[in-house]
């Protein structure tokens, strides 16, 4: 059943109604449904759970407990002017952040949200974080600095060492599935933790589960692989004479790379949205708003372990100190490649001789 | 390459990595206490800004704040070693001689609180103990001048220039 058809029984749409629309409405319900609220818990937790972690007492002003400490970011973002932001780095900011937002529609936060279900779908996100890291790079060279030049080539050459291995490893996971249909990956996974991808070859998907996630790190400079971006904040660097407004476009992509990394890992490799079977028919053949309320689990499920990677991420990140550019770059050419290599030759063997036998 | 040097550099990224995956794993090991507050490590280290919003009073910081420096101009002796020592330069001294032959007169005696850094190094040279670090915090201004406080004593006149002149050449006269 696709997801227009979901719609259409879920919310009783009329069929007058095109399909774009509905996609729209789709795409507009999951930023402001999910993703935006998300970002906001998620950006608080993260300060506080980074304060517990390093002793300190962490927000405690805007609200109660600090609680309203990303409202208090946001107004104080906004009102930062800047009459040096060119028309390029404008233009390039905007390159990064839609190229970044535009993988939401090829991201199935449950079947119902599963507006691109193509054979190169689940590459889709990949391709689009490509374009977002160039959007960084060129974002660096309009600037005017030689530190933002500079700053530009470090986001440039972590990006590319980032992307080889998490390449390699969305491969091998292709590879495992059968294509890169995200149907036909949710099909091949069940709701229990041993029908998942990451034990579907094992310890060779398990291996590349682990490399794609650092590696996305590094693709997206992400924390603690972090040193191009806060070098540039830092020195004048990329995005430093940005406005309030696009500081925070800029400072929502990260979050929002952080989110869609962790829930492409989650979809490949952890089971993705699968919730019991029995579960689901049941709901479904109660009729009623059983098959919304089965779509909203599904959704839940994927959203649940998604923050829990996000969790992880925070937890590794506070607990290690960071790395420089250089030493990021060896790190992901001189292991994360050669690891997610070894995950890509053990898969294809394996898949290989199980298809022999 | 040989077939041993191989096996070696394939044994080498191997420890290597799990020599890195087990340090990565001790740090956030390391940091599950403090996450969940047990034991030793319940309590947060740091200090709230001492202001009205915490109750917090000049009183209730720790007996070695190190705050606004103060120079007790009266014990000051123009020694300028704890300028010498300043590692950002911070402190600014002019000194004229005195009435007599052992005072010296200072004349200018700033600090910059734009530069300094509160390491506490000019208070621990000074050997007439005249420096010293208050519990004051409070220092912003609107401008770059509004951080630096003054404690000498002045430029003096020409006429007593002259006055102190003689003044000490009498004295010289008289040792002589």
């Amino acid at each position: 059943m696709s997801w227009e058809t979901l719609w259409r029984e879920a919310f009783a749409i009329p069929s007058e109604v095109p399909g774009f629309v509905i996609a729209a409405l789709a795409l507009a319900g999951v930023f402001c449904l999910v993703l935006v609220p998300g970002a906001i818990l998620l950006s608080f937790l993260s300060r506080k759970l980074s304060a517990d972690i390093e002793a300190r007492i962490g927000p405690n002003r805007a609200g109660p407990s600090g609680s309203f400490q990303p409202f208090a970011d946001l107004f104080k973002l906004l009102q930062k002017a800047s009459p040096e932001t060119s028309r390029q780095e404008r233009i390039w900011v905007l390159v990064q952040a839609s190229a970044l937002y535009a993988s939401v529609a090829a991201l199935p936060i449950g079947s119902m949200t599963l507006l691109l279900d193509a054979d190169m779908s689940a590459l889709v996100p990949f391709w689009l974080a490509i374009v977002a890291a160039l959007g960084s790079v060129f974002l660096g060279f309009s600037e005017r600095t030689v530190a933002s030049w500079f700053s530009g080539l470090r986001q440039g050459a972590q990006a590319l060492s980032g992307a080889f291995p998490a390449l390699v490893c969305l491969i091998s996971a292709g590879i495992q599935f059968g294509g890169f249909r995200w149907s036909r990956i949710a099909a091949a996974q069940g709701s229990g933790p041993l029908s998942w991808g990451l034990f579907s070859s094992p310890p060779f998907q398990a291996l590349a589960f682990l490399v794609f996630g650092v590696s996305g790190f590094v693709l997206f400079s992400l924390p603690p692989m972090t040193p191009s971006v806060e070098t540039g904040e830092l020195s004048g660097g990329a995005g430093a004479n940005l406005d309030g407004r696009r500081q925070i476009l800029l400072r929502f992509s990260r979050f929002y790379a952080l989110f869609l990394w962790s829930a492409i890992a989650a979809l490949l490799f952890l089971g993705g949205s699968a919730i019991p079977q029995a579960i689901e028919q049941g709901l479904v053949s109660a009729g009623g708003g059983g098959a919304v309320a089965a779509q909203l689990l599904q959704m839940t499920t994927l959203l649940v372990k998604t923050f829990l990677l996000m969790f992880l991420s925070i937890w590794v990140a506070r607990a290690n100190p960071r790395a420089r550019v250089e030493q990021v770059t060896d790190f992901s050419w001189r292991i994360l490649s050669p690891l997610a290599l070894i995950a890509l030759i053990g898969t294809v063997l394996w898949s290989g001789g199980k298809a022999l036998l | 390459m040989t077939q041993t040097s191989a096996i070696g550099a394939l044994r080498g990224f191997f420890s290597d990595l799990a020599i890195r995956l087990r340090s990565v794993t001790r740090s956030c090991a390391t940091v599950l206490p403090y996450l969940f507050g047990m034991g030793e490590q319940r309590r947060e280290v740091t200090e709230e800004y001492p202001d009205p919003i915490s109750s917090r009073t000049v009183d209730d910081l720790p007996p070695r704040t190190r705050g606004l420096l103060f120079n007790d101009i009266d014990r000051c002796t123009g020694c300028r070693d704890c300028a010498r020592i300043c590692p950002t330069a911070c402190i600014e001294i002019e000194t004229e001689p005195g009435a007599n032959a052992n005072l010296i007169w200072l004349t200018r005696f700033n600090i910059d609180f734009g530069k300094c850094i509160f390491c506490g190094l000019c208070v621990e040279v000074c050997a007439p103990q005249s420096l010293v670090h208050t519990k004051d915090y409070e220092c912003a201004g609107y401008r770059r001048a509004d951080l630096v406080r003054g404690f000498g004593r002045g430029p003096i006149t020409l006429q007593q220039r002259e006055n102190w002149a003689s003044r000490r050449r009498i004295e010289q006269d008289e040792e002589a």
